[in-house]
């Protein structure tokens, strides 16, 4: 019998109406009786405006009022749409468009919602109003489980963002592991610290919410700042933290982090991205009194392998093992796959936590899947693009990702996103973006651009596509330096000699 | 204090590829293009070079780049205050 992850939270809700459910960085905390209440009365007027099983966009600051918009659309019988408040406008409406979304929940002053093409309602509503408390209120929606409860957008490789379809079934099946494996409950004070758009903050509202804990949003602006989140996370007294490498390192070298620790912390969580063996050692250093697991798993099953880190380690930490309810095989070269064999291949998946597929792309969903048959039998399996090897002893390490595909700062990106993206500037003639290795963001990306018409590279092209690319792709997909070249190396089939393109960037010459 | 608000303004333009005048427009730094939590390091570490000073760790935070004005009063604190190393390297 299948749990909702919103119907677990409404029952802790109901369990501990005096606890504090969620804490912004400035602002009166929300108990779980005033979350309950706002939720049931943002439900009830979304019934009103939008359609059953329909889409509604939500702008994900790290406010109290998004927590209440996301439950209050699963009550709702709806299905919820992050929205990165910083996307540019034209990601933000391309998102929109193509996940048909109704209605957007945002502070209708917030920029993010400025020249929207939908209705805005706001979804604060004060605790106090008596909404939310009629006959009828609370009441949740008739949902079934392949309901669709939300959409993630991701990077895709031919230049637009997919949307990641999450149904209840998927959500659950994540949640239910994580509140077995890694439970949360009342006392708990759990940072939220990875944006609300972003896969990490699932386990942070669902299994924290649901146990009874207390969140606290860490506000995007001193998430910025190792050194105010340190503060945060100390003046907090924060329990859990999950984030990713690139911002547990920033943490690590540019606050006092080695000096002060953080004493209250007792579970650390990191995903996303491979953590450097050093500076995880140093940070396990810092915080010696606290647990720390490494999760595996794109945003297409949620995590699916997970490893805890015993020791300060040595050497590239181990994904671990496939997680419950989770069905991996390594899938060969010469096509076999195997659950259980010792090996080398990709990473596929199976099980209820696997996405259905990418909204409206049924040929991207297509390529993603492969029906195998294994020890178990046969069945369709998600395609990760990540190759690994499994031990004797079914301990799997990863080994590396498919060409195309980095991490950044925590997100995957596509580099074919970004070199389309510039390559659809009229000035551009040719493009490669290169992701080279970096100690705290995992790759940097830099931009080669080869001009249309020959006239000098200069100062200001690369400040064009700069701003080129900082009005259609997220931030973290926008190049660092963008340097312009007369031509790329080919090879001998006149393909871009991708191999090459690093030992360009290392000539000096024009650049950002 | 203009002197020195514009070359900071300068350094910010600089790192952010946009032009200075854009810089002393903003309402708020967090409105520019790309600024983001490496466009934050590089630019402290930009300003310590630019005006040979250390700036004091537990002095950086979102309340510094929030303008223009309470970045240079920063660099202003810096360049006046026991930090200053300037012919001390």
């Amino acid at each position: 019998m299948l749990t909702f992850v919103h119907e677990a939270v409404e029952e802790a809700a109901r369990r501990y109406p005096t606890t504090v459910a969620v804490a912004a960085g400035t602002g009166p905390p929300v108990t779980y009786r005033e979350l309950l209440r706002a939720v049931h009365a943002l439900a009830g007027t979304l019934r009103d405006r939008v359609n059953p099983g329909g889409r509604v966009a939500v702008v994900s600051r790290k406010a109290p009022e998004t927590v209440v918009a996301m439950l209050a659309t699963l009550h709702a019988g709806m299905s919820y749409v992050p929205v990165d408040p910083a996307a540019p406008r034209q990601r933000r409406d391309f998102i929109l468009d193509q996940a048909a979304c109704e209605l957007m929940l945002a502070d209708p002053a917030d920029a993010a919602a400025d020249r929207v093409d939908l209705p805005v309602l706001d979804p604060a509503v004060d605790p106090r109003s008596g909404a939310g408390t009629g006959a009828g209120a609370g009441v949740p929606a008739r949902l079934c489980p392949d309901d669709e409860a939300y959409v993630l957008y991701t990077s895709g490789s031919t230049g637009d963002p997919k949307g990641v379809v999450i149904t209840h079934r998927n959500a659950a099946a994540f949640v239910r592991w994580a509140r077995r494996a890694l439970p949360l409950a009342v006392g708990d004070q759990v940072a939220v610290h990875a944006p609300l758009h972003f896969d990490l903050p699932v386990y942070d509202l669902y299994v924290g919410l649901a146990g009874g804990a207390t969140l606290h949003l860490v506000p995007e602006r001193t998430a910025l700042f190792p050194q105010a989140l340190q503060r945060f996370l100390t003046g907090r007294r924060i329990s859990h933290l999950y984030a990713v490498p690139s911002a547990l390192t920033a943490l690590l070298n540019r606050s006092g982090l080695r000096r002060d620790g953080l004493p209250a912390l007792r579970r650390l969580l990191y995903a996303g991205e491979e953590f450097r063996p050093h500076a995880l050692a140093a940070l396990m250093a810092a915080v010696p009194q606290a647990t720390v697991e490494n999760l595996y798993g794109p945003i297409e099953t949620n995590v699916v392998t997970r490893w805890r880190v015993t020791g300060p380690p040595d050497d590239r930490v181990p994904l671990g093992r496939p997680v419950d309810g989770v069905t991996l095989a390594l899938l060969a070269d010469d096509g076999t796959a195997s659950e259980h064999a010792p090996g080398e291949g990709e990473i596929v998946v199976a099980g209820d936590c696997v996405t259905p597929g990418y909204l409206g792309r049924p040929d991207l969903t297509a390529r993603s899947k492969v029906e195998l048959c294994t020890e178990s039998g046969t069945r369709r399996f998600y395609r990760t693009g990540d190759h690994a090897r499994r031990d004797d002893d079914g301990v799997l390490h990863l080994l590396g990702r498919r060409d195309g595909l980095v991490k950044t700062r925590g997100y995957r990106v596509e580099l074919g996103e970004i070199e389309a993206r510039i390559g659809g500037h009229p000035a551009v003639a040719e493009v490669a973006v290169v992701a080279e290795p970096d100690p705290e963001l995992t790759h940097r990306l830099s931009a080669l651009v080869v001009p249309a018409d020959d006239r000098a590279p200069d100062a200001e092209l690369v400040a064009e596509l700069l701003r080129h690319c900082r009005e259609r792709l997220p931030g973290y997909m926008v190049p660092g330096a963008v340097r312009v070249v007369s031509a790329l190396p080919r090879t001998s089939t006149g393909k871009i000699a991708r191999a090459r393109l690093a030992d360009l960037l290392a000539v000096p010459g024009a650049q950002s | 204090m203009t002197a020195l608000r514009d070359r900071v303004a300068a350094t910010v333009g600089g790192v952010l590829a946009v032009p200075v005048d854009s810089v002393t427009a903003a309402v708020s730094l967090f409105d520019l293009p790309g600024f983001d939590s490496v466009a934050v390091v590089t630019v402290l570490d930009r300003l310590e070079s630019d005006f040979d000073v250390e700036v004091d760790p537990d002095e950086i935070g979102p309340e510094v780049f929030e303008s223009l004005d309470t970045l240079t009063d920063l660099v202003g604190r810096a360049l006046a205050g026991p930090t200053t190393t300037g012919g001390t390297r």
